[in-house]
């Protein structure tokens, strides 16, 4: 596992690359893309896990920060779908230039995944991407975390914290979501998965079984190559109280990498 | 926060290589400036809660201070540890090992020590057995309730609206289950049987001799004291001057600077208070470890922090 900077002087990113195990086939590359927030921060481990599972496998690997997110240069108010798929592209192309592969594996979960695909519809060399419980529903996704704050601030003794911030600025869940912001991911609808790509797509889901027929349903009509899976067990990027972390179900991993394109 | 008042550095150090972390250096360094260290709160990265860390070495980076926040065994990028020492012993071989390193790679000679939460209570630990700790900045240690935070907290609790509402529609907990708190609940039955019933009564009053007992030694040792507060745990701590009916002994000889955040959550997550907080450790720090200086103009890129000052220097 190595780290490092890339990028430009005035937006530098940061990210950890793995090198494949020697003892493995090689399998190309591999580039993780991060969601945002309290969903971020929950499954940080299970990404870190995924990324040495695939380098064990016979991935390079790369898994980084968004500008503005982790350890990357920026504010946490800086950026939206737009700009993090600007950054994704950015380590797309540090990832081939270090481990000279042409053809990339993109992986997301949640907003990760609505990112990998954005790129997967943009960028020819990315063969395949795998979608774990991708947002479909950009304003859904937005809904469902002003509800989680809203019943945080009910139970509160300190002053509401959904409204906080600047004007038109919502606080959700630790993280302050930009009108930008909010609007890019708003944007975020089932059409916009029924674009062209070349790549093949691998759908996992764990949450959101029911979306996920009609994403697939929507996604072959578009002329995708789609398979999609339901994997039981504990979703990764909801926090387990007891530990603080997502869940890490190692035999979802194992299943998701064996069901890799 | 401009990218121009730092540059940073990741780095593997420690035994076997397996710890991790981030060094932000300052574009313009402050001769004699402690390297401030940064320690996980709970089981989150480097990054801290919320991203505070980040926060926090970047703006102290702008007036010349430089930082490391790294990841203790088994969290975040750094590999656990193959032995068997206890998890206290691991944090401290941890810290000493993030010092040691630093020491001629900054070059350092003394530290300040930054932790929320566990990582409060952890860096408090460090500076008692490692003399090149200087200053410490606590945010939410864990501390004992007082009687009086207690009798604040249940009033707060029951004058809270969706406590009225839950009580008025009759499905608030209590309602459901009347020996849930106190003695003989089932709680209480659980944890006594756990440490036996004389253990678990002693828990409070040692856990606040054990306070009592770290923060003199550390104030003997004059290491300069920030501690924070906030509305995180107002459940344990909701009084601006609790400390001090905590620690009624303890003579500070003004080596503390009290902020007490009442309207900040645990990660002091919002804009306004997390601006607050990166200012107020900015000008503790100036203060304390740059004696020649009257400059306390707020860093680049957080001017305009608009949450209130709620301080006190004892």
């Amino acid at each position: 596992m190595i780290q490092l900077h890339f990028g430009t002087s005035d937006r530098r990113l940061f990210g950890v690359y793995g090198v494949p195990s020697p003892s493995a086939a090689p399998r190309g590359a591999a580039l993780l893309c991060p969601p945002w927030g309290q969903e971020y921060v929950v499954s940080h481990r299970l990404y870190l896990r995924l990324a040495n599972r695939l380098s064990q496998a016979g991935y390079h690997v790369l898994r980084f920060d968004y500008f503005g997110t982790g350890d990357s240069d920026g504010d946490r108010r800086d950026g939206d779908l737009e700009s993090w798929q600007d950054d994704a592209t950015t380590a797309l192309e540090e990832l081939r230039d270090i481990s000279g592969a042409a053809a990339v594996t993109v992986l997301g979960i949640r907003l990760g995944a609505a990112v990998a695909w954005r790129l997967a519809t943009a960028r020819r060399e990315v063969r395949a991407a795998v979608l774990w419980d991708p947002v479909i529903s950009g304003t859904a996704y937005v809904q469902d975390l002003i509800q989680t704050q809203r019943q945080i601030d009910r139970f509160s003794l300190t002053e509401p914290l959904l409204t906080r911030g600047q004007p038109g600025d919502l606080h959700l869940l630790g993280f302050p979501m930009t009108l930008a912001m909010r609007a890019s991911i708003e944007r975020i609808q089932l059409e916009t998965y029924a674009a062209r790509s070349n790549a093949e797509v691998k759908l996992f889901f764990s949450d959101v079984v029911g979306d996920g027929h009609v994403l697939s349903a929507a996604m072959q009509a578009a002329g995708v190559a789609v398979r999609s899976e339901t994997l039981l067990g504990a979703s990764p990027w909801r926090e387990d109280e007891s530990t603080g972390h997502g869940a890490l179900p190692e035999p979802l991993l194992e299943r998701m990498i064996e069901g890799m394109p | 926060m401009s990218c121009t008042t730092y540059r940073e550095q990741a780095l593997r150090f420690g035994p076997d290589d397996r710890l991790t972390g981030i060094v932000t250096m300052p574009t313009t360094a402050l001769a004699g400036a402690p390297c401030v260290v940064f320690v996980n709160a709970g089981v989150v990265h480097r990054v801290g809660p919320d991203r505070l860390y980040v926060d926090l070495a970047r703006a102290i980076a702008a007036i010349g201070f430089p930082s490391l926040r790294f990841d203790l065994s088994g969290l975040g990028y750094s590999r656990p540890a193959a032995g068997t020492q206890s998890l206290d012993e691991l944090v401290r071989e941890d810290i000493r090992s993030a010092l040691d390193m630093l020491v001629p790679m900054v070059p350092a000679t003394h530290f300040v020590m930054v932790g929320l939460c566990s990582g409060a209570n952890n860096s408090q630990r460090a500076a008692l057995s490692d003399e090149r700790i200087t200053g410490l900045i606590l945010i939410d240690p864990t501390v004992p309730r007082t009687w009086k935070g207690s009798l604040i907290h249940f009033t707060r609790r029951l004058k809270h609206p969706a406590t009225l509402a839950d009580l008025l529609l009759l499905r608030h907990p209590v309602l459901h289950r009347p020996f849930a708190i106190g003695a003989g609940s089932v709680v209480q039955q659980a944890a006594a049987e756990q440490v036996g019933d004389r253990a678990l009564a002693e828990v409070p009053r040692e856990l606040r001799r054990a306070f009592s007992e770290s923060i003199q030694r550390v104030v003997a040792r004059d290491v300069k004291l920030m501690m924070v507060f906030t509305g995180g745990v107002n459940h344990v701590y909701n009084y601006r001057k609790q400390l001090f009916d905590l620690l009624p002994d303890v003579d500070f000889r003004g080596l503390l600077h009290l902020e007490y955040l009442p309207n900040a959550d645990h990660t002091v997550s919002d804009v306004a208070n997390r601006r607050h907080l990166v200012q107020a450790v900015h000008t503790w720090l100036r203060r304390s470890f740059r004696a020649s200086s009257n400059d306390d103009a707020p860093p680049p890129g957080i001017a305009g922090a608009s949450a209130p000052r709620r301080e006190l220097v004892l």
